[in-house]
């Protein structure tokens, strides 16, 4: 895994590939720990190059979307597709999380936010 | 309506007739590479990607972590078997059982029933289960996967530390 960090405004967007599973979702949830004790109002997480997702992964998209919540910082998550999309899908989590079909959707809907 | 992970010690769904057989340590870094194995036997039309894949290491993680306490000298017994519609899976371990298997089929009616409701408030509170077992990098919701991936059923032995998974997928029909 992978996680490629972009600042917009007052948004942060981690673009995340590789495989997000009981190995790698560890470093994740630090990752996504130090980026809520942050200033970012908004947070983005692509999913595009996401090729593998688990039971762990999903725990770190529940944990940033509580975090969201508690800290009152808004969050997406972008582009998940394929069989990460899948394994969201068995947990019925689909209609739960905030997912969009791309960064810009999401920085358009921050941006309103932010308005 | 899916009733939960049930316990039926004499569940045909233990029935290794036909099934192959196979064992692994308890090596937590080998995880992947053991579901990569285990489904070497499936035809490719019901690997559906690698979601087969997923959930079937899922089994076995949960074996080696909560099962085997990641013990390498304890073992984990798979049988497995699988045709074009249908899975079937068998994974033991030597560990002392799921014992808070009530507690998580009565967790698991309550998300049900705030799924069905929508009402996503009440849900961030039963979107992942944890007890004193989970640590930092659990997800918490491998179990509720596993419920509507094996479609057939969960079903633990009476002393817990042996489940079976069935799943049958629906019949393409290509070129028709």
């Amino acid at each position: 895994m992978t996680i490629d960090i972009q600042e917009e405004g007052t948004s942060i967007i981690l673009k995340i590939a590789g495989d997000v599973d009981l190995f790698s979702s560890k470093e994740l949830k630090e990752k996504l720990m130090e980026i809520f004790e942050g200033a970012f109002v908004g947070i983005v997480l692509d999913m595009e190059e996401v090729s593998y997702l688990d039971s762990m992964g999903v725990g770190c998209l529940l944990f940033a979307f509580s975090e969201s919540k508690k800290k009152h910082k808004s969050i997406f998550f972008s582009s998940i597709i394929g069989m990460p999309r899948k394994v969201i899908q068995l947990t019925k989590l689909d209609n739960y999380f905030p997912l969009v079909e791309s960064i810009d959707v999401a920085l358009t809907r921050l941006g309103k936010a932010d308005e | 309506m899916n009733k939960g992970i049930r316990i039926d010690e004499n569940s045909p769904f233990f029935d290794t007739k036909n099934l192959f057989f196979k064992e692994f340590p308890s090596d937590y870094r080998q995880v992947r590479f053991f579901g990569l194995l285990m489904i070497q036997k499936s035809p490719a039309s019901i690997r559906d990607v690698n979601l087969l894949e997923q959930q079937v290491t899922e089994l076995l993680k949960n074996a080696i972590k909560h099962g085997n306490k990641r013990d390498v000298s304890k073992k984990i017994k798979v049988w497995h078997g699988y045709t074009e519609n249908s899975a079937h899976l068998i994974i033991e371990d030597e560990g002392e059982g799921f014992k808070n298997l009530e507690e998580w089929n009565e967790f698991y009616q309550k998300r049900q029933g705030f799924l069905e409701a929508g009402d996503f408030e009440k849900l961030i509170d039963y979107a992942s289960f944890r007890n004193l077992d989970s640590d930092f990098e659990d997800g918490g919701n491998a179990l509720f996967a596993a419920l509507e991936y094996w479609n057939e059923g969960v079903v633990f032995n009476a002393k817990r530390n042996k489940v079976a998974v069935k799943r049958k997928f629906k019949r393409r029909i290509i070129g028709d």
